[in-house]
This record gives C-alpha cells, structure tokens and sequence, in this order.
C-alpha cells in the first residue's frame, strides 16, 4: 500500500515531460509568404455638365432654358470696338493775327500822349476728320496760349474775345496790359485752360466747323515817339484739344471693320467625328452709343476645321444688318443679329465636321441715310458687335474622338506586388456612350503598355426617352488588372496617351436618335484599386 | 513653461487616449481549479473562504507565496507556427491560426502575489488576515484584426465590416488586506467570509467600438466607432518626468470593498459539497481619474476628390485631415469611475473514494463583459506518502478540451511547501497550451488536526 501509487504517479509526470521536451524551436521557422490583399478608394468625383462641357470656362455652357433645364455650348468673341476718338480728332489750331501802325492811325512824327484803339475778327475753321462737321464742342482737354508782341513805346492794352467759346457761363474773354518801360519789345502772354468750356460752331445754325475771335487793342501814349513802323502781334494756340462730347453730322465713316474667330473649345482636342445639332444658331450682338446710325455688313461667315484644313462657308444669311442710333447721350442701343436655321441655309451642316474655329468678318457704316439728323458721341462712345455661337446641345453625334498625353511616371517598388487591379466605376447620366483606349509610352512615345487591344468601354450611355431625355444613369464598372510583368514595363514610362471616342446614345445608328442635354445631368466617377501583395520572409 | 507643461498634459492625453484605444474593460483573473481541489491548504480560502485549512494556525512566509498566469485564448502557438512533416522546421500557417480564433481574444497576464497572510483557529472559527497584490494586464484583439493583417481588406472582408469592437488593452493594480471568517456548524455545515478592504494603485480600461468596412463595389472605407476610456494613475505611469507615485495617493484615493462567500455541506461521511462567490465588489477609482470619451464616429473615406484636386492639388490633405478633425472629437473629464471585481463562481463536490484518495468536481461560472463562461473540472488527489500530497485534475474551459493540472504539497515538520497548476502541458509545452499557470508558495503550520495525524500515523503503519 505504501509504494502502490508511486509507481503511477512518476508515469504520468515522465509521460508529460515527454510530451513536453518534444522539440520545438521557433526560430526554425522555413521561408514563408505574405499575400495580403489591399482594397483602397483612390478619387471620386460628382462631373455635371459644366466639369464636363466647360471645364475651361463656365460661361461656356448656358441654361437657355431655365424652366426645362435646357443648355447650350456658347462661345463668344468681340469683332470690334471703335472707340469716339477714332471717329473724330480736333487737332491742334494756330491762328495769328497782326496790328500795324495803319490799323492804330497814329501820328507818325512827334511824341504821343493820346490813346487810340483798333479791333479785329478772325474766323477759324477747327481741322477735324474728313466729312465731319462739328456743332457744338465741350472740352475735357485743351489749352488755348495767347501771346502778344509789340515795338510800341506806350502802354498797350489788348483784349481777346472768342464769343462762341463760353467759359463758366459766359463768353471767354481775356486781356493783357503792357506797361512800357523802356524797352522794346514789349510781350505778354496768358493761358487758358478749356477744360469745361463749351464751344458752338455753327454760329447761329448758319455753319459748322467755324467759330471768330474778336480782338482789340487801345494805345495809351507815354510822350515817347511814334516811328510810323510799329507793330502788335497775337498768337492764339488751340493745343490738346479732347471733346468731352459733341454734336454735329459726322458722315458716311467706316467703324469697326474687323475680323475674328471664335474657338470651339469642345472640339479643341478632337480627332474628327460626326456632330449634328438641331438647332445651331450664330448671334452678333451690337452696342452702340454713338449718335448716329450704323449699317453692318457680315461677311465670310465660316467654319474651320484645323485637323481637315477644311472650311464650311454659311450662305443665305441676312445682311446688312441695321444698328440704331440710342436717342441721347449716355444712352446705348442694342442690335442682335441671329442666324439661324430659319434665316441661314445650311446652319446646322457648318457645325458638323466638329471645326475648331468659327471666323467671320464685320464691316460696318455710320449714316448709312446720310444726313437725317443730329449725330452725337460722348468721349466714351463706343461700338462694339459680340459674336456668340451657340449650340443648342440637342442632336447626335458618333466618333467624336478626343485625345491627350498626360506626364506619368511610375517608380514604384514592385516587388511586393503580384498585380494590380484599378477598378472603374461610373454611374452615367448622360446619354453618351464612351470607349477608352490607354496607352503608356516611354520618353520616345515607344509603346510600354496598352491597356487593353481593344478600346474598353468604360462609359455606358444612360437610358433616354422618347423625347431625347434621360429617364435613368446607366452604372458600368470596369476593371482593369495589371500584372507583375506588366507593372515592370511601367518603370521607364513617361507618358500616358488617352484616346477616347463617344458618342450620343444609338447616334450611329441609321435612326440618329436625337438626344438632348439637361443642366442636371451628372456622371458619378470613383476609381478604386486592389493590390494583390506578395511578400516572402 | 506653463504652457509647455499644459502642452505635455495634452500630449500625455493623447497619448493616454491612443494608447487606451487598445484597453479593455475588465481583467481577467486566475481560475485557480486545481486549488479549489486541494481544499485543506491554507490558501484554498482564496477561493472558497469556507475551506477550512488542515493545521491551526498557519502563516504564509511573505512575499513567497505567488501565482502566476498567462493565457491566449485565440489560438497555441503551435497553431500559428507548424512542424512541417517531412522535418522539425516550422511553417507560418496564419490561416489555421484565424480559424481557431474565437471573435475577441484575450492575451491575459496575471500575477497575484500574498505579501502576508496568516490565520488560526479559535474553537470552531477559523480567522485568517491576508495582504495580497494584485496585477493583471489584458490585450484584447477581434479576430478581423488579425485577418485585417493576414488577409488585408480585398479578402473575406470585402464588403464585411471588420469588427475591432472590443480592441484593448487593461490593467488593473490594487492591494487587497482581506479578514476571513469561517465557522462550522455542528459537524456538517461550515460558512466562511471574507470581506476585503481594497486600494486601488492603477486602473485602465475601455469600451471600444470600432469598425472598418469595405465597399464590395467601390472600396470605399468607412470607420465607425465609438471609444470611451477610464484611467487612474495612469498618465502618472506614463509620465517620463515623474518620479513615480506619491504614496499619499494611495492613501488618499481609490477605495473598494469586496466579499467572498463559501459554504461547505458534508453530505455523508465520504461527500462533501461546497460552493462559493468570490470577488463580489468594487473599486471606485478617483485618485488622478481621467475619463476619455470620442463621439460616435463614421468615416467615410472616397478616395481624393477630383474636383478639388484638379483644382488645388495642394488641399487634398488638409481637407481629408480637416473632415477627419471635424469627424473625431474627444471630450475628458476627471469624474471618478467604478469598476466591479472579477466575480467568480465555484460549486464543487468531493467523495472520499478511500482513506487516501478523493475524488471531485467543480462546476466554474465567471461573467465577463456581460458573456458567462463556464468550465467544469474533475479532480482525483491522494496522500502518497505521509509528507507527499498529489493530485491531478482535468478542465475543459473556453473550447480547450485538454487541460491537465497537477500539484503537490510536501510537509515537513511546520513546513509546507506546495506548488500546482491548472496546466501542466502550458507549464511544459507552452507552444500547445493556450494557458500557462503556476502557484506555489511556503506556509508554516502549525496544530495539523486529527484527522490528519490519524491518516499520517496509518500510512507510518
């Protein structure tokens, strides 16, 4: 009894400590892997119409229709804007007028004590442009310097009055006093700052462009000689003169003769493609506010297409064109112009080989009726004519191509990674349909990688109605793997060539279904990636 | 300086707050099945307060008497690192490790150590005193956290929600001065108490909810979650500038009280059924108590937005960081907090199968964050030789269907020396054991009953 359990005892502490010195040593640990797999979001994005269709410029795309959400690509340019002083230029006049001792009719012998006096009118006729007459004038800018120069040896008194040039209210009026003091020959000069005077060259509705200047001269003998030789002399310089406003006739002129052209942004990358717009139209618009009536002309209205070197002419426009006077200064008249596929022929066919540029030419005419009022220009004036183009984004369009070369560069450490799968998914709600082809290339465009061999459609159409509309997104998910041999042809690329080509919903198909664009139309973009890893330690 | 000492608190909270992400809620303490087996050793008390111990008075030789556990209980390392068949070299194998993971798993060391303890017999009462301190860590980790690393996010957890709910790590640090009654009844029933007197020295835990899913689709991220977490004395420990705890500190906060109750039937002369609560209470932790809390987040991360990027790449960051910001507020507060013990509950039997030889069976309940647990254990010991005790038990607990622990007390003279544990195949082949557990410790007795002098002098005979 006394050993009996000794002997189970030891067994079953000898059978553990069997169990327990089995071998095990943790740093016998074999060369093992790693293969996590990492899902991560890389971008999203919310696109409406503007990120898509005026990324560059909003105010490319206009809501022509609030009430439906209807829009429209508009591009715009300015033909020309003539301003009022290449209308009319006052230039500078100079006008002298001489006293002799005839005018005076003084005593030739002896010494004078006496005093006499002597006027005269000069008429002057401001140079202006041709074929322009001026009514009436007030100066922003001017100067008039008189000078006055005599070998009389008595005091002199001269006064000059320009009686249609008024000067706070009345008429200008200046005079200069020369006191003799000896010597000969006397001076004396004044000058006159016009600014805010006003000028009337009409002399009473009988003329134009021509004013007088009144001057006069009194003698006050001082006991010296009279030599019977003498002289006064005036100069008036009419220097600097800017008009603030002024009225008169200003002729049959030429204003804003011009041309430009106007980018179309949309097509700006495009490789060509069918485009075809129900409703196209071409708008000028003119602002006017010269007094006076404009005829404009368009002329060699077209489309160009850079990549085809081709041009598309619009023919059967209306032209001229007639742009009101506004009924008074300050005023501005507004003019539009529209072609459409009403008034213009073939319209809608100039926008359709997707040109890059719209160019046209404005000549325009002031008094087209000649002479049948009072023309008018402030200092401000001007003339302007805006053109826009805009399309109305409803029709169809098929193998319309963009392209871009985007800097890449890929120096990641791949060792790691067995693949890589970016995953595209795009919920579409325009009725577009796009394929993608992506291509890397290295620093001499040599190919790296292509994508896939054949473009991948990473964009489906979105459902669209009866009336052209979309009714409901289309979501297309697209995945693109990229094993390890592929990623290590990565690490010399440069640059990464995206091809796309869209098109409108069916828009190849015989029936060209029409489709239109709405302003809430969005495409939903979240681009993700998986890493298939593959570490071994 | 003022404000680089207000900028190093802010910094302490952060780190605080980050650290305690990863703090769980409760420890998790010592089951103890094998000396709940050995019921006439003075340290038996510590889990049921009615065992009464075999000698009159016996004194535990401070600081000696010490136990010691480390448990994993998502998977053995030999699940994790295999033997390859063909040699002894080792094989990573983390997908067998996942799959023996439960949803949460803890990571538990503990370690409990009876500075001083002595009790003696007063007629029919046994009075014991102990001074005992308390240390148990805890990291817990969801079983996605683990396949997040393995797998990453593209495999079985795509478009699943990776739940790191629970994620944490805990301490829990307090002394316990216990007073132990027991009194018997006549001669079958014996109830024993023992009420303790606790002071708190460390506490940290939290309550995490955090998620990670991932977008079938898209792979769109989203974080949800929600962390609250309660420390004492923590940003103390974890502070480079200090110079360690001042003992006012003890004295003056974290307070707790706890009761242990046991009662003890003698059934017939050979069985006897007992049963007992131990750890019924609290500590209310107010001494350098800071509460941590965040708001309930979701987090949805896209990717980059591309809009604002191709229009200013260089605020891509900043905004990410921004909404992150906007997302994740914290709040503090220095209110004090409770937390309850580690309550466990024991119910046993014994049959006296011979003189030397018992037999028995505990039924073991534990409720942890709300989840029970059981296990129950049969236990065999017997009196090999008149100064030799042994003894075997077997528990299946917590999925483990092979835990084997073996013990032994030696007397000799007023010594007695013992050492156990509730697995033996941790203690000797850690790799294939999810715990590993030792107590063993010296105690004087003195006036061994006699009872156990008559089996003493039968086994001399």
């Amino acid at each position: 009894m006394k050993n009996k359990f000794i002997p189970i005892g030891l067994f079953i502490v000898s059978t553990l400590l069997a169990v327990g010195c089995k071998k095990y040593d943790p740093s016998k640990i074999t060369s093992t892997s790693w293969n996590p797999n990492i899902a991560i979001p890389l971008a999203y994005a919310e696109f409406d119409v503007y990120d898509i269709l005026a990324r560059t410029d909003s105010n490319d795309l206009v809501v022509i229709d609030p009430n439906e959400g209807t829009i429209a690509l508009v591009y715009r340019g300015e033909v020309a804007s003539y301003d009022a002083k290449d209308i009319i230029q006052i230039s500078d006049e100079n006008t002298v007028v001489n006293y002799t001792n005839t005018d005076f009719g003084l005593p030739v012998s002896g010494a004078f004590s006496g005093s006499v006096t002597a006027s005269q009118t000069e008429v002057v006729n401001p140079t202006v442009n041709a074929g322009v007459q001026l009514y009436t004038v007030n100066f922003k800018n001017g100067t008039l310097n008189i000078g006055v120069s005599t070998d009389l040896q008595h005091d002199v008194a001269i006064t000059i009055t320009i009686p249609a040039l008024i000067e706070s209210g009345s008429v200008l009026t200046r005079t200069i006093n020369l006191t003799y003091s000896g010597t000969t020959p006397q001076t004396g000069n004044v000058a006159i700052n016009l600014t805010g005077t006003s000028i009337d060259l009409t002399k009473g509705n009988t003329t134009f462009n021509e004013f007088d200047i009144q001057t006069t001269i009194t003698v006050n003998g001082t006991g010296q000689m009279i030599s019977g030789t003498e002289t006064c002399q005036l100069t008036m310089d009419f220097l600097g003169l800017e008009f603030k406003n002024t009225t008169g006739y200003f002729g049959q002129q030429n204003v804003g003769i011009g041309n430009d052209s106007i980018l179309l942004r949309i097509f700006e990358n495009n490789l060509g493609g069918y485009f075809e717009l129900s409703d196209p139209k071409v708008r000028f618009k003119v602002r006017n506010s010269f007094g006076f009536p404009i005829e404009m002309a368009f002329n060699n209205l077209k489309t160009i297409d850079i990549s085809g070197g081709n041009t598309y002419n619009l023919t059967g426009y209306p032209n001229p064109f007639q742009v009101a006077a506004p009924a008074s200064m300050g005023q501005e008249t507004t003019s539009v112009l529209e072609l459409n596929t009403g008034n213009t022929t073939n319209i809608t066919s100039v926008i359709t080989p997707t040109p890059k540029y719209f160019y046209f030419e404005a000549l325009g005419q002031s008094n087209p009726m000649g002479n049948t009022g009072v023309n008018f220009m402030e200092d401000t004036s001007k003339f302007t004519v805006d053109a826009e183009l805009e399309m109305p984004l409803k029709g169809f369009a098929y193998g319309f191509g963009i392209t871009d070369t985007i800097p890449f560069e890929f120096s990641e450490n791949i060792e790691e990674i067995e693949s890589v799968m970016f995953r595209f998914n795009i919920t579409n709600g325009f009725p577009v349909d796009l394929t993608t082809n992506i291509t890397i290339v290295d620093a001499n465009y040599a190919l790296l990688h292509t994508l896939s061999t054949t473009a991948v459609q990473f964009v489906q159409s979105a459902a669209v109605g009866s009336d052209g509309r979309v009714t409901t997104p289309t979501n297309k998910i697209t995945d693109i793997t990229l094993n390890r041999a592929e990623l290590n042809n990565l690490s010399n690329a440069k640059y990464l060539i995206i091809g796309a080509q869209s098109e409108t919903l069916n828009g190849a198909n015989p029936t060209n279904q029409i489709v239109e664009f709405l302003d809430t139309y969005k495409v939903d973009f979240k681009l993700g990636m998986q890493i298939q890893g593959s570490t071994s330690f | 300086m003022k404000n680089l000492k207000s900028i190093n608190k802010k910094s302490q909270g952060l780190f605080l707050f980050i650290l305690a992400t990863f703090v769980s809620v409760k420890t998790q303490a010592q089951k103890d099945f094998f000396l709940y087996g050995f019921d006439d050793l003075a340290q038996s008390q510590i889990v049921n307060p009615a065992f009464k111990p075999s000698s009159k008075v016996f004194v535990a030789m401070p600081v000696i008497n010490s136990s010691l556990g480390f448990s994993h209980s998502g998977f053995q390392l030999n699940q994790l690192l295999q033997t390859r068949s063909q040699d002894d070299s080792l094989v990573l194998n983390p997908a067998n490790a996942l799959s023996k993971m439960k949803d949460l798993n803890n990571l538990t060391f503990d370690m409990r150590n009876e500075l001083f303890s002595f009790g003696f017999s007063a007629k029919e009462t046994f009075i014991t005193f102990s001074l005992t301190n308390k240390f148990q860590t805890r990291f817990m980790y969801p079983k996605d956290l683990f396949r997040l690393a393995v797998e990453g996010n593209g495999g079985s957890l795509l478009g699943e929600r990776a739940s790191l709910d629970g994620l944490g790590f805990g301490l829990l640090s307090y002394m316990e001065v216990g007073l132990g009654v027991n009194r018997s009844f006549g001669d079958k029933l014996t109830l024993g108490v023992k009420v303790k007197y606790l002071q708190g020295l460390a506490n940290i835990q939290t309550d995490t909810k955090l998620g990670l899913t991932t977008d079938a689709t898209t792979f769109e991220l989203t974080v949800d979650g929600q962390l609250k977490v309660n420390s004492s004395n923590f940003a103390q420990l974890a502070d480079s500038n200090s110079t360690g705890f001042d003992p006012k500190q003890l004295i003056n906060g974290n307070k707790g009280f706890g009761i242990d109750l046991g009662a003890e039937y003698q059934l017939t002369e050979k069985l006897k059924i007992n049963g007992s609560v131990i750890d019924l209470g609290s500590i209310k932790w107010d001494s350098n108590a800071k509460t941590y809390e965040s708001s309930a987040v979701e987090y949805k991360f896209e990717g980059i937005d591309l809009n604002q990027f191709l229009s200013d790449s260089s605020d891509v960051m900043k905004t990410i960081t921004d909404s992150l910001e906007q997302v994740l507020t914290v709040s503090d507060n220095t209110d004090a907090y409770r937390t309850g013990l580690y309550t466990r509950i024991y119910i046993g039997a014994k049959y006296q199968i011979m003189e030397r030889v018992a037999v028995g069976g505990v039924w073991y309940s534990e409720f942890l964050q709300n989840k029970y647990k059981t296990a129950i254990t049969l236990s065999g010991d017997i009196k090999l030789t008149k100064w030799f005790r042994a003894g075997v038990n077997y528990t299946a607990y917590a999925r483990d269907y092979k835990t084997i622990g073996l013990g032994f007390t030696i007397n000799g003279g007023p010594f007695q020396l013992y050492l156990m544990t509730d697995n033996i195949v941790g203690v000797l082949a850690p790799q294939a054991s999810k715990n590993w557990h030792v107590r063993t410790g010296i105690n004087f007795i003195f006036g061994r009953d006699k009872k156990e002098k008559d089996t003493k002098a039968s086994m001399e005979d």
